[in-house]
């Protein structure tokens, strides 16, 4: 039900994410979504792409501290109050979001948000039974 | 020069030595097994050559002799403790007695003299927290002698130039670091410095370039006057400049000073080795330590001084002889920061370390931190929490202000 993230270190100087974008492009990786934390010293970009093993390979192979992580991906409903909805069942069962992105699937009317959540377990059953849309790995990888 | 006090001398440290390392090796469990052809006995020292044949004492030993180790002296003749940043997981800990706090006094106060401090000076003392003892030393020599003293308090820049000026102190204790920030911040505001009463800064804690010097001398309109001593043990003013400003004087009366030829590496022959100051305490009653390394390059003035003080002098040199690097005074060992990143990470990642100046001048500690996969963690908050981790730990310890940086592998090639 979770799905596999991979996170990337960056130092906050100039050409490093083109770095990144660089080695993803000659691997032939292609990026689902992507979402970057910076802080006034450091970064660290946090992936969604279709091959993570490839990925990750590539980019230690150039020196770069990467790992995965599972996250979980939920589908939102195109509307006013759609994302207040999950986040309200989140909070009302004390589960952190740690941080969240966002992005958009070509077709359809619904937008897909990431979570890195406290407690992923209890958050997946908590969304379904609650009728949220909870997108597995294979789902998303292949999209 | 009168050679007759030249032989009094010679002859006042052998009898103090020889009483020094009687106490030493006879109340010191450490020295007791120290490998000397007079074991089980303690040595007999019948000249102040003869010293060399005893082992030589460095700053790991006093550490694993933590807390109470090194100690001569029954702890109920102990009245003072001083707690200094030691070589790793333990400070440095050392004791006074009631006559070694007197003794200390007097050190101080004859440096303090050579630097033309008398009763009618304002003496105002700004030092780093980690050189806290020091200025306690310094506080107590400078009433022994009369003068008014301010003591060491932690202030912003502009608060010490506000008591400095309102104060009329005429002598200032600092390290070269802080008198440059203080020289750097009067010519900012424009202060003219005549409006300062400011006419001796005694510049501690580290070396200083002429330039430098130059001016801190100019800025303030003062005369500088270096001291030496050591932050671990016992303290400061162990060498002072007199009126010709040329070299060291070594305070003879309380340590005998000796320059070996050391050697840093595992294998001697292929290290061509340096010159270190050896000093051994001849009045410590509570601490006395044998042929202690300072990690201090340094060799003697050829001829004794112009002033006529039966003391010699020593030049120091550039370079330290060991792996310490110095911040404001504050001397920082290689096994000290790697015990506080073990510590708080639990490993030991690659890291580099250097000593920077912030936009006032002010030194600090870099220390940068090679993020591998051991380290890393998608959640910000986990690498921040480990930064701080290493940071709490390393300003707690050595009380100079640090920068942890965290850095790609890429940046240590």
């Amino acid at each position: 039900m979770y799905i596999e993230q991979i996170s990337v270190f960056l130092e906050n100087k100039s050409g490093r994410l083109a770095e990144v974008t660089g080695i993803l492009a000659e691997s032939n990786v292609n990026i689902r979504a992507l979402a970057l934390a910076d802080t006034s010293e450091f970064g660290v970009l946090r992936l969604i792409v279709d091959d993570n093993q490839r990925a990750i390979s590539a980019l230690k192979a150039q020196g770069f501290a990467a790992g995965k992580t599972n996250v979980v991906a939920v589908e939102v409903d195109d509307r006013p109050g759609g994302l207040h909805a999950i986040l309200s069942l989140l909070h009302q069962n004390r589960i952190n979001v740690e941080y969240m992105y966002a992005f958009v699937r070509q077709t359809g009317q619904r937008a897909i948000m990431i979570f890195r959540l406290s407690q992923p377990e209890k958050a997946v059953e908590i969304l379904k039974e609650n009728q949220i849309a909870v997108i597995d790995g294979a789902e998303i990888h292949a999209m | 020069m009168d050679p007759s006090m030249h032989n009094e001398m010679r002859q006042l440290q052998l009898e103090r030595l020889q009483s020094t390392i009687n106490r030493a090796y006879r109340n010191v469990q450490f020295y007791q097994n120290q490998p000397t052809r007079f074991h089980p006995d303690p040595p007999v020292v019948e000249s102040l050559d003869a010293l060399n044949e005893l082992p030589l004492t460095d700053r790991k030993q006093l550490a694993r002799n933590y807390p109470y180790g090194m100690f001569a002296v029954p702890l109920r003749d102990v009245v003072r403790i001083h707690t200094a940043p030691g070589s790793g997981a333990h400070p440095t800990v050392s004791g006074y007695t009631r006559h070694d706090l007197k003794m200390w006094r007097e050190i101080v106060s004859t440096a303090l003299t050579a630097a033309e401090v008398t009763a009618h000076d304002i003496l105002q003392i700004a030092l780093d927290p980690g050189l806290a003892n020091w200025a306690r030393d310094y506080k107590d020599g400078a009433e022994a002698i009369g003068a008014g003293v301010i003591p060491n308090t932690v202030l912003s820049l502009s608060k010490q130039v506000q008591i400095l000026k309102d104060y009329r102190t005429s002598v200032l204790i600092t390290t070269p670091a802080t008198a440059m920030q203080l020289a750097g911040y009067v010519a900012q505001i424009g202060y003219q410095p005549s409006i300062f009463s400011l006419k001796n800064i005694i510049l501690v804690g580290e070396q200083v370039e002429n330039e430098q010097r130059r001016l801190v001398e100019e800025n303030l309109q003062a005369q500088t006057w270096l001291h030496y001593g050591l932050t671990e043990v016992p303290g400061p003013a162990i060498g002072f400049e007199c009126e010709y400003h040329n070299g060291l004087h070594v305070n003879e009366d309380h340590f005998f000073p000796e320059i070996v030829r050391s050697h840093q590496g595992e294998n001697d022959s292929q290290d061509a080795g340096y010159d270190e100051l050896v000093l051994t305490t001849l009045t410590t009653r509570a601490f006395p330590l044998v042929r202690f390394r300072t990690g201090e390059q340094a060799c003697f003035a050829d001829e004794l001084c112009q002033c006529g003080r039966p003391l010699r002098k020593i030049f120091r040199l550039s370079q330290r002889a060991d792996n310490l690097v110095s911040i404001s005074g504050v001397k920082v060992h290689r096994e000290l920061i790697e015990f506080h990143i073990v510590n708080a990470l639990n490993f030991l990642p690659r890291y580099r370390y250097c000593i920077s100046h912030g936009n006032d001048g002010g030194g600090y500690l870099e220390l940068w931190i090679e993020v591998d996969e051991t380290f890393f963690s998608d959640e910000i908050k986990v690498l921040e929490s480990q930064i701080n981790a290493i940071d709490d730990r390393l300003r707690e310890d050595l009380g100079i202000p640090v920068a942890i940086r965290l850095k790609e592998k890429i940046s240590f090639k």
